[in-house]
């Protein structure tokens, strides 16, 4: 046999060695694995005798023989030691527990699943005594890949000033806000770090090598712009959830921001620092508070939004059996001795309702006093049960976090405490709109699309992933918060709504070709014109966007808000109004 | 002037040694931090000293042998002190669980493991430096071979018995174990021998079916110098010995030989002894039986096996942490099976890393030896490395369930005084051979 044949052999033998040992290494009997570990061995020295036989004297070779022999040897107990390690550990465990008695054997640890706010807490806040390079972070963008803020010539600019509210700014003078703080870690290239690389750099105070990642938003651009313009200059809020994962495509404040011109240039000339400071004075002085993002933190009463509660609650409930249960709408409704009876907005307003009416005609024409006697027929226990399960509690009571963890949110209340909706007075005010309650925007946008998503309220979020170059480090997944309503009660809810649209003051929203289902609301202020409330839901059948939209001020429901919600839907649905 | 650029140069060429020594010493700083830490948790100023005498006495060494210029391996001493030194925290993290668990019987083990480190480096310098000269080995090779099976006689008669062995002479404030000195003895006798009888050896007369067999009256001695000692070692009952001399034999005759059929051949020579052993011996049944299933009788014959491979799953990767494990749960943890408490409170990577040094060591043996000037020398370097490679591979695969388990120690690391001793001669004895450049007189 010629050698060049010998020697290609011999290079097979030894891969086929390796081969031998590493399918070994995953057998459980010992006596076969050694049987592996030996024949591996041995065919893995035949390509290296090959290569030490072409040199040296008799001598040497034999000496050179003995180190194989030893290296072969001690690798042996390497390779053994790693089995013993990597696959035989957790069968040797479990031979040696399955040894002792079963009394004695130790109950297995329950490890206490993290706390969800806890796991999701992505740095903001967080401060890393190593050199972090404000210079290198990863951009914001929207849904469809729009840049929302980037770092260029180390400078953090901001595309679109009229976000500041969500994103928030990075600016050397006032730290860093929104998501640009809670997601600080991603955006700047520390989350991605190991422990032991941040130990590394504390101790050896070098600077870290930083992976920023870009953060991908829910919003869209389009029907942000739209809200943003539906809105226009007037104080208030829109909310547009998209209805079955509980993204937010648009979140729309005023007054609001510019970010730009509270981000000092690097280098900065005093000049800068003090046109900053300038407008950093201004912005937090001003009495119409635009640093307010009015969406999650303003908190507004709901006015008859809340109709949409109590008319749930009682459905689900069974306090009214079904939509078409009789209830009538009085002008005046007494609730307790001493307290002003309950009236609706205009009078004889049964004429429109029909009298005795039913469910779906007292909504859908917004009567006071027939909300009140639902109210006061679930009782104060349900009506608060089922409030909470909206996601508003009571001052006095109020626990957890907010739904949305990405921004800084508000959790709406029902009442100042508990104990006030006990009094019939209060308990009535409360189920037509008015009594103590103050809801974001945010929460009545939540309350529209859990009865769109057949009773399930989803977690809002706004940041949909953080990416670095190569790989995704954060993913929103759609989490249900909790079943509100019965599927059952939210699709006779959304009927309700739809006919609001059809017959009620709602009428206004309708679109062309698309079934809609809305509730206006008018929230009296203390000052006489009240706040312009309306939620939506479209499309009713298969419902995809849930909307609420204020206007301070604004007037009745159907005059601001409702156009605007109008607006936003057409552009969302992509229909000519 | 002249003087300094000198001394200079001199202890430039040692550079290598001097950063190894001091690698091993912050590892051993390191652990002794973290078994303060995760022990006591308070610093005495015993182990301040200790360690600090420690890193000095090896230092000095290290920078005596620097001056000197005989131009020593680099790598033997200060792998030789990284061993010794994770031995020392071993048995200062051992001794007050043994004194708990197995009673007073161990306490100041410690201490006692320090002095037998410092005796091994005083052995060391002995070996190295005091001007003797290598031919001394071989002029009195019969006086090597008699004072050697002689020890073996006197312990076999006089000895005291412990664990049904009969290993140890008692010298009243030590108890020697006669084995250990024999191992170098038997290397000596051997490479004088094998080294004077080369040319024969190697040619072979005589054939005995594939085998060429050298000519009798050469051949003899040696079959009767092995059939004695490990004759008697079968009367002591120490296998782990046994093992260890005639893996050595066999190394050192394929050397001169270059036949690996001869090594081959008296491995299945071994094989077949062991196994007419089996039968008669109760205790080599019991070895064997418990390696091939310890887990048919767990609290019997598979309890030392089943509890080491055990505290090895417990280790992990990365171990417990000095301090933090349980490795006293393993019988005789501090000698035999330190292997096994090192790879419960270190994990894979310090059982690792210690047979990667095992290895260099090997490595850096067998290299002394393709170096060496004449042949004597080359066999005998051959001989020591062998000594503690094999020794160190028999007890490892031994102690973790690879081969069958033989009792031996474990080079450096383990506790005890005559192995320490004896290892730290033998590292001496191979510095002495790599001296590239000592004066012809001391050959």
């Amino acid at each position: 046999m010629p050698d060049q044949v010998r020697t290609i052999i011999a290079w097979i033998a030894g891969v086929l060695g390796i081969i031998v040992i590493g399918s070994g290494l995953f057998i459980p009997n010992a006596n076969l694995w050694r049987l592996h570990l030996l024949t591996g061995l041995w065919l893995i020295s035949l390509p290296i005798r090959r290569v030490m036989k072409n040199q040296g004297d008799t001598s040497a070779c034999t000496v050179r023989g003995l180190m194989l022999i030893a290296v072969l040897g001690f690798s042996a107990v390497g390779l053994h030691l790693v089995r013993n390690q990597v696959t035989q550990a957790e069968a040797t465990r479990r031979a040696v527990a399955s040894l002792t008695q079963p009394g004695t054997q130790q109950p297995t640890p329950v490890i206490a699943e993290p706390d969800p706010a806890e796991r999701t807490s992505l740095g903001s806040g967080r401060t890393f005594p190593v050199a972090i390079s404000p210079g290198v972070r990863g951009r914001i963008l929207d849904r469809n890949g729009a840049v929302l803020a980037e770092t260029v010539d180390g400078r953090r600019t901001y595309p679109n000033p009229a976000l500041g509210n969500l994103i928030g700014f990075q600016s050397r003078l006032y730290g860093t806000t929104g998501l640009e703080a809670r997601f600080d870690a991603q955006l700047s290239g520390v989350a991605t770090l190991s422990p032991t690389a941040i130990l590394e750099a504390r101790l050896i105070g070098l600077p870290i090598e930083q992976t920023p990642a870009d953060l991908i938003l829910t919003l869209d651009s389009r029907l942000q712009a739209a809200a943003q313009q539906a809105l226009g200059e007037r104080a208030g809020a829109v909310v547009l959830i998209d209805v079955p994962t509980g993204a937010i495509l648009a979140m729309v404040t005023y007054p609001r921001f510019d970010p730009n011109q509270l981000v000092l240039p690097d280098p900065a000339s005093q000049a800068d620092v003090e046109r900053v400071q300038a407008a950093w004075a201004e912005l937090s002085k001003r009495s119409d508070a635009p640093l307010l993002n009015r969406a999650t933190q303003g908190r507004y009463p709901p006015g008859s939004v809340i109709k949409t509660l109590t008319a749930a609650a009682a459905l689900d409930s069974g306090v009214l059996p079904d939509p078409s249960a009789a209830v009538t709408c009085p002008n005046l409704l007494p609730t307790e001795a001493g307290a002003p009876p309950v009236r609706n907005a205009v009078d004889n307003l049964f004429r429109r309702t029909g009298d005795p009416s039913d469910l779906v005609r007292v909504y859908a024409f917004s009567c006071n006093t027939a909300f009140a006697q639902i109210g006061l027929a679930l009782g104060a226990d349900r009506f608060l049960e089922y409030a909470r399960r909206f996601g508003l509690q009571t001052t006095d009571t109020r626990t957890g976090s907010p739904d949305l963890r990405d921004i800084p949110a508000e959790i709406g209340t029902i009442a100042n405490e508990a104990a006030f909706l006990q009094r019939p007075a209060a308990l009535a005010d409360t189920a037509f709109g008015q009594g103590q309650a103050l809801v974001t925007p945010l929460d009545m946008a939540q309350l529209a699309a859990s009865i769109a998503n057949e009773g399930r309220l989803m977690r809002p979020y706004l940041v949909a992933e953080a990416r670095t170059s190569d790989r995704i480090i954060y993913q929103a997944q759609p989490e249900i918060v909790r079943q509100v309503v019965a599927p059952e009660t939210s699709q006779r809810m959304l009927a309700i709504m739809r006919t609001s649209v059809e017959i009620g003051y709602a009428q206004p929203i309708a679109l062309p070709g698309v079934a809609v289902g809305a509730k206006t609301g008018t929230a009296e202020t203390p000052r006489g014109v009240p706040h312009s409330w309306i939620i939506a839901v479209a499309p009713t059948e298969q419902p995809r966007y849930a909307i609420a939209v204020i206007v301070e001020y604004g007037g009745e429901g159907s005059r601001s808000a409702l156009p605007a919600a109008r607006q936003v839907l057409a552009a969302a649905l992509e229909v000519t109004p | 002037m002249a003087t300094i650029t000198r001394l200079r140069a001199r202890l430039g060429g040692r550079v290598r040694e001097l950063e190894l020594l001091i690698t091993a010493f912050l590892f051993v700083a390191v652990s002794l931090g973290a078994l303060i830490a995760t022990a006591s948790g308070r610093v005495r100023w015993v182990d301040l000293t200790i360690i600090c005498a420690f890193a000095g006495l090896f230092l000095t060494i290290s920078l005596a042998l620097a001056l000197r210029d005989w131009g020593e391996d680099q790598m033997v001493l200060p792998i030789a002190a990284l061993l010794a030194g994770i031995g020392m925290i071993m048995a200062r993290r051992l001794e007050p669980d043994l004194v708990q668990r197995y009673g007073e019987v161990y306490s100041g083990i410690a201490l006692k493991q320090v002095i037998w480190i410092f005796g091994g480096a005083a052995v060391l310098t002995l070996a190295s430096f005091v001007p003797w000269r290598l031919q001394w080995l071989k002029h009195y090779r019969y006086t090597w071979l008699i004072l050697g099976l002689a020890l073996v006689a006197i312990t076999a008669l006089f000895g005291v018995e412990r664990n049904g062995a009969r290993l140890w002479l008692s010298l009243g404030f030590f108890q020697l174990q006669p084995v250990e000195l024999l191992k170098v003895l038997l290397v000596i006798y051997l490479a004088t021998y094998l080294d004077s009888h080369r040319e024969l050896i190697g040619r072979g007369i005589y054939w005995l079916g594939p085998l060429k067999l050298p000519p009798l009256p050469y051949l003899a001695p040696i079959v009767v110098m092995w059939g004695v000692t490990i004759g008697l070692i079968i009367v002591q009952k120490d296998l782990g010995a046994a093992l260890l001399f005639f893996v050595i034999f066999l190394a050192m005759l394929y050397v001169v030989s270059g036949q690996a059929r001869y090594a081959a051949v008296g491995l299945f020579a071994f094989a077949l002894g062991a196994a007419a052993l089996y039968p008669l011996f109760s205790h080599v049944r019991v070895r064997l039986n418990a390696w091939l299933d310890p887990w048919s009788d767990p609290f019997g014959i598979g309890f030392q096996m089943v509890r080491a491979l055990h505290a090895l799953a417990n280790g992990g990767w990365a171990g417990t942490g000095i301090g933090a494990g349980d490795p006293t749960m393993v019988p005789e943890s501090h000698t035999d099976f330190v292997f096994v408490a090192i790879g419960e409170e270190l994990g894979l990577a310090g059982t690792f890393a210690l047979t990667v040094c095992y290895a260099i060591f090997a490595l850096k043996g067998y290299l002394i030896a393709m170096q060496a000037r004449d042949g004597f020398q080359q066999l005998l370097a051959v001989g020591l490395t062998t000594a503690i490679a094999a020794q160190a591979f028999i007890i490892m695969a031994g102690a973790t369930h690879l081969i069958p388990l033989t009792g031996i120690t474990l080079p450096f690391v383990s506790y005890g005084g005559s192995s320490t001793l004896i290892n730290f001669a033998m590292v001496g004895l191979l510095l002495r051979i790599s001296a590239a450049r000592k004066p012809p007189q001391t050959l």
